[in-house]
Order: C-alpha cells, then structure tokens, then sequence
C-alpha cells in the first residue's frame, strides 16, 4: 500500500512540474525578443549561437556581431516587439518557433511598423536554447 | 616517453582531419539537397522525392508570408501548374549549428510562367534548415523572402 502512494505521488509531482521543452522555450522566445526592444546586450549574446544568421524581411542578413553592434550604436532600435499566435516544435536539440510579429522599429532615424512573418530557428547547446537562425517576411 | 607524445599527436591529427572530412561531407550532401530540392519544387514537383526530403514536423513557408505543414507543402507544389523557366540558384551558403543542423541560405531566381499565360519575375532570398535523421539531411524549415 504504502509504495503505491509513494509512487502515486512521486507521479503528481512530475506531472506538476511537467512544462513541456515546447513551453519552456516559448518563454525564452518571448523574452529574446523584450531583451532586444531592451538593447540588453549581454543576454543577446547569451541567447545567440556564434553563428547567427538573422534575415530581415527585405533580404538583409545581419551576423551576431552586426546585430549586436547595430543596436549598440542605435543603427537599429525595435521600439515594439508584439508575438502572436507562436507555435514552437521542437526536434531533439533543434527547434523552430513560427509566429506573427507586429514591430515599431527605428533603422536610421527613420521609424516604422512592420507586420511580419517571422521562422526561428533554435538550437540546445549543453542546458540553453540559442538562437541560430532568423527570418522574416512581411505578411 | 617520446614516442608516447608522437603517438598522441598523431591520434589528434588523424581525429581532426576526420572530423573536417565529415563536415565537409556534410556540407557536400547538404548543397545537394537543396538543390534537389530547388528542381523538385520548381522542376519535376515529383511527390515522392519530396516525401523522402521533408522531415516530419517540417513547415514551409512562402514569399508572401503564408505558412504550410508538410502535407500542405507536399500537395501544393504537387499541384501547381506554374512553369519556371530561367531558374538559378546561387550563394549557396551553409552554417553548421548544434550537432546535426544546417541553415542554408542561397538566392533563388526565376520566371514564373502560370497557365493563364503570365509570366512573373521571381527573386527570392531562401532560409532553409536541415536536420540530420537516421543519417539524412530532411528539411526542417523553409522560408522565402522577397528581395
């Protein structure tokens, strides 16, 4: 009797517990983006693989350096990042995330609003997710 | 104590040179899928070679924003009844990720010739990720781009 209710509540707290690898990384996406609206630098770096690759919606492609460096110098600030409906599959050490984004984003002074498709591509290195891969498309 | 050190060199130059031959192969495979992939979807539209390229949770989504699983994808380009004609792919670039993952970025142009006899100028910046599953390269994610 007694090993079954261990068993029965050794099982409640894993299902508690249970935030799937989906709804974890949801989060880090959401706040991937507040850290860019945020110019906070120092997460970037640490939420971005090495070889990041972001594609913008008119086929500019900046590296880590370059999209560090733009939002350091203020070359390119996002005023607004709003998600909607993210969708996020995951695939062993590799995700991607799918969303519509509406951004207010200021590049060279000149600031405008953006209705986007957005692709993410997420990669697991040791316990954290880093951004890989980026693509927009208006839509 | 010598040879020991020479031993130990040589296992690390062999263990190097074989993790480059295999990235480099990686890349290799990697290059021809897209460009099968790129000839299926704009050339042959065979379903079969499409079933064996697309992973299972694979989404694909197109220039002007919409977004397709991989049946959707599958039976879309299967279906359509466009012709194109001057089709390039060029700057192929390939980044290795985590282990077992790829994005390829590459320009893709053509002339899209519909069968109510237009033709549209396409050119596109393409994003694609590759994962490797049971040894092949499947597409993961597709996205096109207007440039």
């Amino acid at each position: 009797m007694k090993p079954g209710i261990t068993i029965l509540l050794l099982f409640i707290s894993l299902f508690g517990n249970a935030q799937t690898a989906e709804e974890k990384l949801s989060t880090t996406v959401k706040e991937f983006h507040q850290a860019l609206v945020n110019k906070n630098t120092a997460s970037i770096n640490q939420q971005t693989d090495k070889a990041l690759s972001y594609g913008h919606s008119n086929g500019w492609v900046e590296t880590k350096v370059e999209m560090i460096n733009h939002l350091e110098t203020g070359y390119l600030s996002y005023n607004s990042i709003k998600e909607d409906s993210l969708v996020v599959v995951v695939n062993g050490n590799v995700a991607h995330a799918r969303f519509v984004a509406d951004l207010n984003v200021t590049l060279k002074g000149t600031t405008s609003n953006f209705h986007l498709k957005v692709l993410e591509v997420w990669v697991k290195k040791g316990k954290r997710w880093l951004l890989f891969a980026r693509q927009a498309v208006r839509g | 104590m010598k040879k020991i050190t020479y031993i130990i060199v040589l296992i690390i130059l062999v263990a190097s040179v074989q993790v480059n031959a295999q990235s480099a192969k990686d890349e290799r495979q990697v290059i021809e899928r897209t460009q099968l992939l790129s000839s299926t979807v704009f050339g042959t539209k065979d379903s079969l070679t499409m079933e064996r390229l697309f992973a299972k949770k694979a989404t694909y989504g197109h220039s002007h924003g919409n977004l397709q699983t991989r049946e959707e994808a599958i039976k879309g380009v299967a279906k359509n009844k466009s012709v194109y004609k001057d089709t390039s792919v060029r700057d192929i670039k390939v980044l290795f990720g985590a282990k077992k993952t790829a994005i390829v970025r590459y320009l893709f142009d053509a002339n899209e010739n519909k069968t109510d006899g237009t033709v549209t100028p396409l050119h596109f910046s393409m994003m694609l990720v590759w994962i490797k599953e049971n040894g092949e390269w499947k597409l993961f994610g597709r996205q096109a781009v207007s440039r």
